[in-house]
């Protein structure tokens, strides 16, 4: 089977480059599941002239065009999500139903842009004896993509659609660790739009640094990690450009006494553990009534016994590899750091194919009971299979328990009343706090907006609001 | 005359003083002005950060009305300051009454636009229940600068505090004292730390812009400050909110009505003596107006009366800085090394104490190149480059150059005409007929530029909307 190739997209076309990097599959070191291109410098300038050179005109579009060219492409990533999907399960690790689903919620999220639009990019026209005003809402011009390796379709399509939609063109950055299925999905999207409203450039710092500094592009977007963040932005400053943020949480997970464990426990498990962990609103840690500790604990350990850990592509697996070596060395040496400090970790399920388990990212679903609440593991990002377990006595206490950190991404609370799980949500400072189920519902996915306060970013994405992140204001008064 | 700290609602005495002088006569101090540390720096944000714990459990309704209280105070005690102002900044004494009386409308417009904005978004279907509510962001860095310092500060105390943010504010060493005054009042009516004010130099820009505990920088000045604020709030990944320079255009299409328009034109460029953000900065005008538009806004220019602002009969007054003065000379040399026409109109009020103050005659660039440097840069001074074009293409084209996108704005007779012409401007704003924002502008217009001319917005609900973090609440049933 010749190996997968995907090259660079500038203005429509696939552009070929000098040096081309092996993505190899996390579940099985030794299979490359295709060859990216690597960009260099004057690529990316290419990409971004390509975007420049397109959004005149794409820009003076109408938005019942650009709708209908988005529709389009919502019905493409149906047509084509078993085919893609393939390829994200191979160079992610993540399971074939994770992955599909996905692909079919992004085709939502661009259908849910679309009906966002609508009302949002109509301008607000007041007037008196004295005057006319006029707020209108513009596109900034190029944006800049970067999208992130965990879940690479719905998070650059989060992205993409809204910028598309109203006017913008986009220079999108796909993730090292996950370019293929990306650049692949894209190639075909991008046919569906003129050539240069879409441009894919691949590679590693080099290539987001280019991209960042580069004065023709007028806002970053950025999902990812606090520390690539903060670069983003001093380049962002140097070109006064606006930044929009997702990065990482430390998610607390409020168990109340009043939840009901029997019918909870199997989506609040899939709250930490599904994409083994590594999703940015994953639950990175849980807050257990002092009384309930034991049986919550016992409860949750045994949910975590049916997880079958193996390779992703195996039809016994439910539960994938990590998806990287940074990521699994990272994970380990916590794990392992925890226990030298005392704490018990305790792993859970079983291997799938266990002569093979050295030859992957593997890593099986692990609790730690009781740790101090100012120890690393309950106060770092883990982004993986582990999750800390502490208990609480008051409300007061678990509240600023949960509030003590940095982050401020999502949360979530467990209760089977409404109003008491509304009013403590309403006390964590963090963009968003779920409640019975660790996501968002199919209401919530078009009305939410998604991001984080205090350091886990700047603005937000989906609905209305997201959408105002791709959108200058031109005011105009007509002094009568 | 000695301006302190403020911070925690307590006048907070410095080891060091800065001596503020007048800028039309510089001689003369003025006052003194207490010069911060990253220590006080320090303490104001932890007053501010203590005072949100209990500022934002306050109700919409009532910090509404404790701004619109804030707005009367303005009122009532402005007229005491505008003289102050006059000496420390060298505007005019009716510009500053006008500011202060447009700060009150500021506080009042923010005061009735918050609460309903801060109503959250609820929706509802048989699987969930989503609230997306609006909560303030904490601590916010407002740093001001010296040009129109009470209403851009207020601008940002508004929104901020309508919110339920808590606030440190650092205005400008040029133009802090009338400020202060009225700040320091203005915090009375509110709890203490809500309102906290700081002094000093870029080492107190520094401590504040990095200051863990600050979560959102708002900043009206200079690109190059910015870009260093900018830079700092990234290693903490604060927001920031700037609305910085303009080069704004002016366009004059052939069917203006001049005798209507030239007043208008000549109040937009030498207001302030050009010191304002959207002042117009370049004027374009159709080559078949653009003799007697020259003739006309030379006649109106001639008007001026430059001197010191305490002077009867001033109209026009000094630059309000030695950086600023000899910025604006020297570009004034420059235009005219270029062998540019520059004529330099208005009279001396005191021409024999010209020399003891920043005094700058206003002056015209007349049939300025599209690429001379005076029309290229922000000169944020009283020097205007008058730029004759044939065809809407070409100063469409020469408006949008450059990498600033404040105001602009186009004076013609025909409505439709303008606002298409507006449309295809790169600007945050565009005025027709007028080089400002009307009543109903003030309110509604998110106030602010694109492209290097700034992030966000100020004023209206779009400006609100940077004094909130979104917090949806998802219930699955």
């Amino acid at each position: 089977m010749s190996a997968l190739k995907v090259d660079l997209l500038i203005g429509n076309e696939a552009v070929a480059t000098r040096n081309y990097t092996e993505v190899r599959d996390p579940g099985r070191f030794a299979d490359v599941v295709g060859l990216v291109a690597e960009a260099a410098p004057e690529e990316v300038d290419q990409a971004v002239k390509a975007a420049h050179a397109a959004f005149p005109a794409w820009s003076a579009t109408t938005l019942e065009q650009r709708s209908a060219r988005l529709e389009k492409a919502a019905q493409l990533l149906e047509s084509i999500a078993d085919r893609v999907a393939a390829v994200v399960v191979g160079e992610t690790g993540m399971l074939p139903s994770d992955i599909k689903a996905e692909i079919m919620g992004s085709a939502f999220a661009i259908r849910d842009n679309i009906e966002a639009a609508q009302e949002f990019l109509k301008p607000k026209q007041v007037e008196d004896e004295a005057s006319w005003v006029s707020v209108e809402k513009v596109p900034i011009g190029v944006i800049a993509a970067f999208v992130p390796w965990n879940a690479p379709i719905v998070l650059m399509i989060r992205k993409l659609a809204p910028a598309l939609v109203s006017g913008n063109t986009i220079v999108i950055k796909s993730p090292p660790q996950a370019p293929l299925g990306l650049g692949l999905l894209l190639n075909e999207v991008a046919a569906l739009f003129p050539a240069g409203v879409i441009n894919v450039v691949h590679g590693g710092n080099s290539v987001g640094q280019a991209l960042a500094a580069h004065p023709l592009i007028g806002k970053i977007s950025f999902t990812g990690g606090g520390k690539a963040a903060t670069e983003i932005m001093k380049t962002a400053a140097i070109g006064i450009k606006g930044v929009q943020f997702e990065l990482g949480g430390n998610d607390p997970a409020i168990v109340l006494d009043d939840a009901d464990l029997d019918r909870l426990m199997p989506t609040l498990v899939a709250g930490a553990f599904h994409r083994s962990g590594q999703f940015c609103f994953a639950i990175k840690r849980i807050y257990v009534p002092e009384a309930m500790y034991d049986r919550f604990f016992e409860r949750m350990g045994q949910e975590l016994a049916k997880v079958r850990v193996g390779h992703q592509a195996d039809a016994r697996t439910t539960f994938g590899p990590v998806n990287n070596a940074n990521q699994f060395a990272y994970v380990k040496a916590l794990v392992e750091r925890a226990r030298a400090s005392g704490c018990e970790v305790t792993e859970y399920g079983e291997r799938v194919d266990p002569e093979h388990w050295d030859e992957g990212y593997y890593l099986r679903p692990a609790l730690v009971r009781r740790p101090n609440a100012k120890s690393e593991i309950v106060t770092c990002e883990q982004f993986g299979p582990v999750v800390p377990i502490l208990a609480y006595d008051t409300e007061d206490e678990v509240i600023a328990m949960a509030n003590d950190t940095e982050y401020g991404l999502g949360s979530s609370i467990w209760t089977s009343n409404f109003e008491r799980g509304v009013a403590v949500a309403r006390e964590i400072e963090s963009g968003m706090t779920f409640i019975n189920r660790n996501a968002q519902s199919r209401l919530g996915r078009r009305h939410m907006p998604f991001g984080g306060v205090k350091q886990s970013g700047i603005g937000t994405e989906n609905s209305e609001l997201g959408m105002a992140e791709y959108v200058e204001y031109h005011a105009i008064n007509y002094h009568k | 005359m000695k301006i302190d700290l403020l911070i925690d609602g307590r006048d907070v005495a410095t080891d060091s003083y800065f001596e503020v002088r007048d800028p039309g006569r510089i001689g003369d101090v003025v006052g003194l002005l207490a010069e911060g540390t990253a220590d006080h720096v320090d303490q104001a944000v932890e007053a501010a950060h203590r005072a949100f714990r209990f500022w934002k459990r306050t109700s919409a309704g009532e910090r509404a009305a404790l701004l619109m209280r804030a707005a009367d105070l303005l009122v009532k005690e402005g007229d005491g300051v505008i003289e102050l102002m006059a000496r420390e900044s060298g505007m005019l004494l009716p510009i500053n009454k006008a500011e202060i009386a447009m700060a009150a409308n500021v506080l009042r417009d923010n005061a009735d636009l918050a609460p309903p904005f801060l109503a959250p978004q609820v929706f509802e279907d048989d699987q969930s229940w989503v609230g997306v509510e609006k909560v303030p962001v904490g601590v916010i860095a407002c740093i001001i600068p010296w040009n129109a310092p009470v209403i851009l500060t207020m601008r940002k105390l508004a929104p901020a505090l309508a919110c339920g943010n808590t606030i440190v504010l650092k205005p400008a060493p040029s133009g802090a004292m009338g400020l202060s005054i009225l700040l320091k009042k203005m915090a009375a009516l509110f709890p203490p730390g809500v309102i906290n004010v700081l002094h000093g130099g870029p080492e107190v820009g520094r401590a504040l812009s990095t200051h863990q505990k600050v979560r959102k920088v708002s900043f009206t000045g200079g690109g190059k400050v910015a870009r260093e604020i900018m830079r700092n709030a990234a290693a903490t990944i604060k927001g920031v909110q700037l609305e910085l320079g303009g080069n704004d255009p002016a366009i004059v299409l052939e069917d203006a009505d001049l005798k209507d328009a030239v007043p208008k034109i000549v109040g937009g460029v030498f207001r302030r003596s050009g010191q304002f953000c959207f002042a117009i900065k370049r004027l374009y005008v159709h080559e078949k107006v653009y003799d007697t538009f020259v003739d006309m806004m030379s006649a109106e220019v001639a008007k001026f009366k430059v001197g010191h602002p305490m002077d009867p009969g001033v109209t026009f007054g000094p630059m309000n800085n030695r950086a600023q003065f000899n910025f604006v000379s020297t570009l004034l040399e420059r235009t005219r090394a270029a062998k540019a026409d520059v004529i330099e109109l208005g009279e001396k009020l005191a021409p024999e104490r010209w020399d003891e103050g920043y005094y700058l005659r206003p002056a015209l660039v007349r049939n300025a190149a599209v690429d001379l440097e005076v029309v290229q840069v922000e000169q944020f001074g009283p020097i205007i480059p008058v730029v004759r074009f044939g065809n809407e293409t070409d100063v469409i084209r020469w408006a949008n150059e450059g990498d600033l996108g404040l105001g602009s704005s186009v004076w013609s007779a025909d409505f439709d005409r303008a606002t298409a012409l507006s449309r295809k401007l790169e600007a945050g704003m565009t005025f027709i007929n007028n080089a400002g924002t009307s009543r109903l502008g003030q309110r509604n217009i998110p106030f602010g530029g694109v492209k290097q001319s700034g992030i966000g917005r100020e004023s209206s609900e779009v400006g609100l909307a940077e004094y909130v973090d979104y917090h949806a609440i998802n219930f699955h049933r």
